[in-house]
């Protein structure tokens, strides 16, 4: 572990498909032990930085460092990341899928994930081809928060859920927090994950348009993040 | 105890508020250790941080004191509690006197109104007893 | 699976035709028809590991879980080592089902009129008299040649496909262009690595001129197959390293 290295850095990072830039020169950092929702309407770029961040895509130009190095096996054992798809082996059964993390992941928790299963009541041993689209989603955060990582990366982690079980997977993430990992939610709904939140990003078109604490944009402005939101990407 | 967060004001105010707000009520007794942050935080739905940042407000105002190895604890001393409560008594009766002010009613108007309350809730707790 | 189905209705089938008597013309249209089943078995069983080969690499690697394969804390050539390595496991499976459809197929009554040992005493007398050495020595290097085709061609379908992964359209057709365009390289270096060098007809004219030099000959068949073995370790080599530089430095999973 760098002690000295930001959690997650950005230096001038762009990440063009063709033509198309999704992301335009984004510089920030986080610290450890924080959670960090990052907003913005549809394209703003929110999943291309994410995925920037799991390693999934090669920066065009710039760079992203993961406790100061750049997306590698290192980082890729410090950061658990939720898509928004599903990306299991459909031919697994949750069980599998616990002895498949416990393998590659040394700070994962099967006992952790055993008990979460029986709360969301996910089914271990039907095969997660056969599973409904909600519990799939239910059963991916599971394998995502039962590992003591050091950067979370949630892509549209409630998107699906009912209320109860959205509930529950807050409830979660407060209790997962750790003083030296952070969490990045990355969602459209606002109002929802609000309250667990200590600092947010704003994305649009690519670009980083604010940085900021809860508190302060509160304070500041009277509003809350959500209506915040809503006035500066008003249509 | 049950939290209530608005969403257009600062968090960490609004915990401050209902974390005096509880030690005045009693649902905190004086001396009480405080759960963890993190316990908190999850309780009342918020982030750790923000809850660290009110209860640091509160150790600053004296209502909080804490020691390294044993937690958070409220004060016992009464007296500062009883401050805080009169303290709060009053800034209600202001926002009650500046709401009768809007409608208009009159300082005498203000005093029987509250009389009539005051009776009103005497004969309930009687009845009760009965 | 499809596979397991289709393993044992290629074993079936030739067991049936060892077993069924050979005469009568009753017993030859069946004959017939069972081995119109057989070879149809054949190529139906080498299509479908081909594909499960390929469709396991492009849908573990470039498909949605790819997000899950590329997010583990494991070095993409280690990845890529373990899909290469399975898949050649798959496919010597499929050959060893053939081989041992085809051994089935010999009808029983022959085999109990055929001595094993006579049989490989035969070979030996046969490889000897084309000067080739032992049957061990000749067997190794079949299998390594076999292996390192093997090898060859499972990387340059890997490779293809991550090719095909870096375009943004069309990364499907433009994987099958990829293949063929990688053969198509492969086979023409080797030709001119050893057009100028050698080739089965110098061997071939080389073993009429010199009959008592076999040493010479087995020397000069060991260094053809051991040269080109060398050249498609190269080519593995560089397959391989291809494909993990585009992992490494141009994934890009949508």
């Amino acid at each position: 572990m760098n002690s000295t290295a930001d959690l997650l850095k950005c230096e001038d990072l762009t990440k063009k498909f063709g033509k198309d830039t999704a992301l335009d020169n984004i510089s920030f950092s986080l610290d450890p032990g924080h959670i960090v929702g990052l907003l913005g309407p549809n394209g703003a770029g929110k999943t291309t930085l994410i995925k920037m961040a799991a390693g999934l895509l090669t920066p065009t130009s710039g760079a992203i460092l993961i406790d100061g190095d750049a997306p590698g096996v290192y980082s890729k054992g410090i950061v658990s990341y939720l898509p928004e798809r599903t990306y299991l082996n459909e031919s697994m059964t949750p069980d599998q899928t616990i002895k498949f993390f416990s393998d590659f992941y040394e700070d994962f928790d099967p006992e952790r994930a055993g008990e979460m299963m029986e709360s969301l009541n996910v089914n271990r041993t039907k095969p997660v081809k056969n599973l409904s689209k909600g519990t799939k989603e239910k059963l991916q955060l599971i394998l995502v928060m039962s590992r003591k990582a050091r950067l979370y990366l949630l892509d549209e982690p409630i998107g699906g859920v009912d209320p109860a079980a959205r509930d529950y997977i807050l409830n979660t993430i407060l209790q997962n927090y750790e003083e030296d990992a952070t969490v990045i939610i990355s969602t459209h709904l606002i109002a929802d994950v609000e309250q667990i939140l200590d600092e947010v990003l704003f994305l649009q078109d690519g670009k980083l348009i604010l940085q900021e604490s809860v508190d302060t944009i509160r304070e500041e402005r009277g509003l809350s993040v959500d209506e915040t939101f809503r006035e500066v990407f008003r249509c | 105890m049950k939290w209530q967060i608005d969403s257009d004001r600062p968090v960490y105010k609004q915990l401050i508020e209902q974390t005096e707000q509880a030690i005045v009520s009693g649902i905190f007794s004086p001396g009480e250790r405080l759960p963890s942050v993190r316990d908190l935080a999850a309780e009342a739905g918020v982030n750790p941080n923000t809850m660290q940042r009110a209860l640091a407000e509160l150790e600053r105002s004296g209502i909080l004191y804490s020691q390294r190895t044993s937690g958070r604890f409220i004060t016992d001393d009464e007296e500062m509690i009883d401050k805080l409560r009169y303290q709060k008594a009053e800034e209600d009766a202001r926002t009650f006197f500046d709401n009768m002010k809007k409608l208009d009613l009159s300082a005498d108007e203000i005093a029987r109104l509250l009389r009539a309350i005051f009776e009103e809730d005497k004969d309930e707790k009687s009845a009760s007893n009965e | 699976m499809m596979y397991l189905a289709f393993a044992a209705c290629c074993l079936l089938t030739n067991l049936f035709l060892g077993t069924l008597s050979t005469t009568g013309s009753a017993a030859e249209i069946i004959n017939g028809i069972l081995l119109l089943i057989d070879f149809a078995l054949f190529v139906a069983i080498i299509v479908l590991t081909v594909v499960v080969c390929i469709e396991r690499f492009y849908k573990n690697c470039y498909g949605p879980e790819g997000y899950l394969t590329f997010t583990l804390p494991v070095k993409p050539w280690q990845i890529l080592l373990s899909k290469t390595l399975s898949s050649a496991l798959l496919i010597i499976c499929t050959l060893a089902v053939i081989c041992g459809g085809v051994l089935l197929a010999v009808p029983f009554n022959t085999w109990n009129s055929i001595d094993m040992s006579d049989m490989v005493a035969a070979f030996e007398q046969g490889l000897q008299a084309v000067g080739a050495g032992n049957a061990a020595g000749l067997a190794l290097n079949i299998l390594g040649a076999v292996a390192r085709n093997l090898f060859v061609t499972i990387l340059a379908i890997y490779l293809a496909i991550s090719i095909g992964q870096l375009f943004h359209d069309h990364k499907v057709a433009l994987s099958f262009v990829f293949f063929f365009v990688i053969q198509s390289v492969i086979g023409l270096l080797t030709s001119l690595l050893f057009a100028g060098t050698m080739n089965m007809s110098d061997i071939l004219s080389t073993y009429q001129q010199s009959v008592d030099s076999l040493d010479s000959l087995i020397g000069m068949i060991n260094t053809f197959i051991g040269l080109q073995s060398l050249w498609m370790m190269a080519i593995a080599a560089a397959m391989f390293f291809g494909t993990d530089y585009i992992m490494r430095k141009h994934l890009n999973l949508e």
